[in-house]
């Protein structure tokens, strides 16, 4: 049961929209990660996340509606014996936000780094690992740091500048500044 | 119904070197056939399985510590490789009881215990095919051939502790 949530401006469509992070696809594709890294990357390449990740582009209503969707998959009921019964396709919304500089985004990330619910164990550590892999221009100047999973940016892997412009991680301008 | 689990155990190395590992609980009833159906729509070489899913442990939890809990960090399974005596073996040296290591770059991805290599007759000597007892994930175990399943765009290296002592 997926409780209701406020998709802001996006309205119901928000549900529609990132309800293929709770398909069997992401689902399998997460059971079959041996650890942290492995569920990212299974995730990162999962055609059903990818497709929710180039409708959220770099949409700060999207992604804020995709935050709150995460909160409502995380105040539904659930038997504590097991993980929770999301777990996994909130380890994707948060692959899809991991390069997101909105405050929603980080606070979301930072909250659930603090999750102890052993439930909710894939969750914590998809939190650390993505927000240790976070790049903050202001920390790095617009130079994005070498890495292994350069390849394997997640959809959403975009670089934003104090000029207002928005760059992908493959350089194309996304977005530009009014 | 499992007795309560500690959520890790005291693991350590031949040489005492301690190992940190995890006991994840299980994915809710109905999730693991959901998964189970899904991977075998898209895996056909996961069709024998030998035990259901459990997040008990993952696949390293099989290889290195019998099932008793799950092992998640890289530099465990480098220092259990290096401490209990392991060594890489060319693929025609491979023997049932070896490990096969699911490699992507300097990350080991996947782990499985080899059960039987399957040779060329009469002579014995040309390598047909690998057959593995595998952990996938948090999903369930399941034999396969090596180079075939979920985990088949890796790089797999075979190691031995054959000549551990």
């Amino acid at each position: 049961m997926i409780a209701t949530f406020d998709t802001g401006a996006i309205g119901t469509r928000g549900r529609t929209m990132f309800e293929p992070l709770l398909s069997e696809r992401v689902l399998a594709e997460g059971m079959l990660a041996s650890n942290v890294r492995s569920l990212w990357r299974r995730l990162a390449r999962c055609a059903d996340v990818r497709d929710v990740g180039r409708q959220l582009a770099s949409d700060p209503t999207r992604i804020r509606a995709l935050c709150g969707f995460v909160r409502s998959l995380l105040t539904a009921d659930y038997d504590v014996r097991y993980r929770h019964p999301h777990d996994i396709a909130i380890a994707a919304a948060l692959v899809l936000l991991e390069q997101s500089p909105l405050a929603e985004a980080r606070a979301l990330m930072h909250a659930l780094k603090r999750e102890s619910r052993p439930s909710l164990h894939w969750v914590r550590v998809m939190a650390e690992y993505c927000d240790s892999r976070f790049v903050d221009e202001r920390h790095y100047g617009g130079q994005w740091p070498a890495s292994a999973e350069d390849d394997l940016a997640p959809p959403t892997h975009v670089v934003y500048r104090s000029s207002g412009e928005a760059r992908l991680s493959n350089g194309s301008i996304i977005a530009r500044a009014g | 119904m499992r007795p309560t689990l500690p959520g890790s155990i005291a693991l350590s190395t031949r040489l005492g070197r301690e190992i940190p590992n995890a006991q994840i609980l299980d994915v809710p009833p109905g999730h693991a056939e959901r998964a189970k159906a899904q991977m075998r729509h898209h895996y056909a070489a996961i069709s024998f399985e030998r035990r259901p899913a459990s997040g008990v442990y993952n696949c390293h939890g099989l290889t290195f510590a019998n099932r008793r809990t799950g092992i998640h960090d890289d530099q465990a399974i480098a220092d259990i490789l290096n401490d209990d005596g392991y060594l890489e073996v060319p693929i025609g040296d491979v023997m049932p009881g070896d490990l096969a290591l699911y490699c992507r770059g300097a990350e080991i991805e996947h782990s499985a215990v080899v059960l039987r290599v399957v040779r060329g007759v009469p002579e014995g000597t040309s390598l047909r095919r690998v057959d593995v007892l595998s952990k996938c994930g948090s999903a369930g175990e399941y034999v396969h051939v090596a180079n075939e399943g979920p985990y088949r765009d890796c790089d797999i290296r075979y190691w031995s502790d054959r000549n551990a002592g």
